[in-house]
């Protein structure tokens, strides 16, 4: 196991040697000379030549790479051309806001997803079950852009019940300690600002979920089935167990082994729905900044940025499967 | 060899009859191709007409007494017929999917044949740089890809169809090094045959399955790519008829209550990637039993 562990964070190294030249190149293949991609294109000549000094940019391909890495693995990542400001700031200071956003989504996804697959498996081929997993099949199709506007405009234009963007009402007194407006809201004690923020937090959220809820949806219902199947299942009934508890003490802990690789896998795809979810909800988090950012000709931010979704895209799949051979113990690993 | 193929293809047809949401998602593409080809005579309107018909902008459908005659799904800010531009963007979207998949598939085809056939330090470099690649969420390696080479719908095209190679690669590796370990290969190598040929003549054919699986499955989320790109302002720009880009201003409509702007374009999307989704899945049944989940 240890061995396991050190061998899949010994594969890491080439992965993010891989994605680190991967956002060098970006400013390298950007047209135009390199020194006024980062600092702009009116940018004066003195900053494009007191940036080419810096990052060496007239010494050689590989010598620059190590600067560059040198300078990114102290969390200089450069300055933005819009704000002026280090992006390494500008990054962790809408990081809270995407991780909120991608927490929430997931754990709705997760809850909803499970019981919604535990459920239809337990009534296999009834109305309930293709009814939801009718629901799941749209679940997955559907762009994630188009639903968050969908729900914007039912629960935010039409109804009027939650807010349609942002991240709390701005009337409410709230107080800034890590970032996390849930966190910070309930540490700080302030009632209003936590059901404030639950309330803008709820229509990007499952916007957001939608997707890896069917998904997970889906997965669970068929291994559910698989589960079910089993000679020990058939054995539990046989000495009359409850169904309720056969299904969800017994089959459901078994059942969970691929869904947990699936809600691995959806990581990703949260992180890009992200993006856009974002951008429909004005939330002012990393994939929004990204966007403006690549429209902006920010390459410095864009680099920075792409640098952060891959390094937690990495981690999470390396969380996943660490966490895969604790929960199975039937997986062995050299 | 010609005969055997044809009775393969057929039993394939006559099987997909008896999956019937395998049936439902070919009726859509069927239509959603004849929407494409036809676009010119189905469509009533013309989907950018010059100048823009300003007095008629975001007039509601067939639904309101208010609505225009000859403009069923109402009109958009610019007073252009939505349905036209939902039927013209069928073309835009289809074509903007074959064209990415069909690069994923050139590119992955060949890298995932390299890696599998020949193994060693070869496999061992692709399959590093295919992990380098799946280290970034797809549509971020998008965005990327359309930062560096530029924005448009051809470049869209072209950053998805790269995005996706590194999984059509490791498809193709998987089933090449599951079928060079057949005896009837092994025959092939130890008759003298050159490894181009057993490549063209036995390893390609016999990965074709998995290929048609997932190049459905994959026609339906670069379709989504594409429209999620369009929808950033990154893929397709006005006034291409496309279904996300039609879809990006919606915001400020929806507040002025012009609902119809912002959903049909959706519904169009959500269609056409459900019925590739049934038809791939479908596919996977009949074609592929061992990948049947």
């Amino acid at each position: 196991m240890k061995w396991y562990i050190t061998k899949r964070l010994l594969m890491l190294v080439p992965v993010l040697l891989g994605v680190s030249m991967l956002s060098f190149a970006l400013i390298q293949l950007a047209p135009g000379d390199p020194a006024i991609t980062m600092a702009g294109e009116h940018a004066s000549v003195q900053t494009i030549n007191a940036i080419r000094e810096k990052y060496g940019l007239d010494k050689p391909l590989t010598t620059q790479y190590w600067i560059w890495l040198k300078r990114v693995l102290h969390g200089d990542m450069g300055r933005s051309i819009v704000s002026n400001e280090y992006v390494t700031k500008e990054i962790f200071h809408r990081f809270p806001n995407t991780v909120e956003l991608t927490f929430c989504a997931m754990a709705i996804a997760i809850l909803v997803g499970s019981f919604a697959g535990i459920i239809s498996a337990s009534r296999q081929y009834s109305i309930l079950d293709y009814s939801t997993m009718g629901v799941a099949l749209f679940g997955v199709s559907m762009p994630v852009f188009w639903l968050g506007i969908m729900l914007m405009m039912v629960f935010g234009v039409f109804l009027r019940w939650l807010p349609i963007s942002g991240r709390i009402d701005s009337l409410i007194p709230f107080r800034h300690i890590t970032g996390f407006y849930l966190l910070d809201s309930i540490i700080t004690w302030n009632g209003p600002a936590l059901i404030s923020t639950i309330r803008y937090l709820i229509l990007p959220s499952v916007a957001l979920g939608t997707i890896p809820m069917a998904t997970i949806a889906r997965v669970t219902r068929s291994s559910m089935l698989e589960v079910l199947r089993q000679d020990y299942i058939r054995t539990e009934r046989a000495k009359g167990l409850s169904e309720r508890l056969v299904i969800y003490k017994h089959a459901a802990k078994n059942a969970m082994l691929p869904v947990i690789t699936v809600i691995g896998l959806n990581f990703g795809l949260l992180l890009a729905g992200a993006i856009l979810t974002e951008t429909v909800f004005s939330w002012p988090g990393i994939g929004r900044y990204v966007i403006n950012a690549v429209r902006m000709r920010d390459y410095p931010a864009v680099q920075g940025c792409v640098l952060f979704f891959a390094f937690m895209f990495v981690i999470v799949n390396l969380i996943t499967d660490i966490l895969y051979v604790f929960i199975d113990p039937r997986i062995k690993y050299k | 060899m010609e005969k055997k193929k044809e009775t393969r293809a057929a039993e394939v047809i006559r099987r997909l009859k008896y999956n019937k949401s395998a049936t439902f998602g070919l009726v859509i593409l069927i239509i959603l191709i004849l929407c494409a080809i036809f676009a010119n005579i189905i469509a009533p309107n013309d989907p950018i007409p010059s100048p823009p018909d300003l007095a008629n902008k975001l007039k509601p459908g067939f639904w309101s007494a208010e609505g225009l005659k000859g403009k069923p799904l109402g009109t958009d800010a610019l007073g252009r017929c939505v349905l036209s531009r939902i039927i013209y963007g069928t073309r835009v979207s289809l074509s903007a999917g074959f064209v990415a998949v069909g690069i994923a598939m050139i590119l992955g085809i060949t890298f995932g044949i390299i890696a599998g056939y020949f193994g060693g330090w070869v496999d061992a470099t692709i399959m590093r740089f295919v992990d380098i690649m799946f280290a970034f969420p797809a549509l971020l390696l998008a965005i990327v890809i359309v930062t560096i080479i530029g924005q448009g719908l051809s470049k869209a095209m072209i950053a998805i169809g790269i995005v996706y190679t590194p999984q059509m690669a490791r498809i193709i590796r998987s089933s090449v090094l599951y079928i060079k370990e057949m005896e009837y290969i092994e025959v092939q190598t130890a008759l003298g045959s050159r490894n181009l040929r057993i490549i063209f003549r036995h390893v390609l054919p016999n990965s074709v399955a998995p290929v048609i699986v997932y190049g459905t499955l994959m026609l339906a989320t670069a379709i989504l790519d594409c429209a999620a790109l369009g929808f950033l302002g990154l893929g397709a720009q006005p006034p291409t008829p496309e279904w996300g880009a039609m879809l990006s201003k919606s915001y400020s409509y929806i507040v002025s209550g012009a609902w119809w702007v912002a959903t049909f374009p959706g519904i169009a999307i959500l269609f056409s990637v459900l019925g590739l989704n049934l038809l791939g899945d479908g596919l996977r049944d009949i074609l592929d039993p061992r990948l049947k989940t």
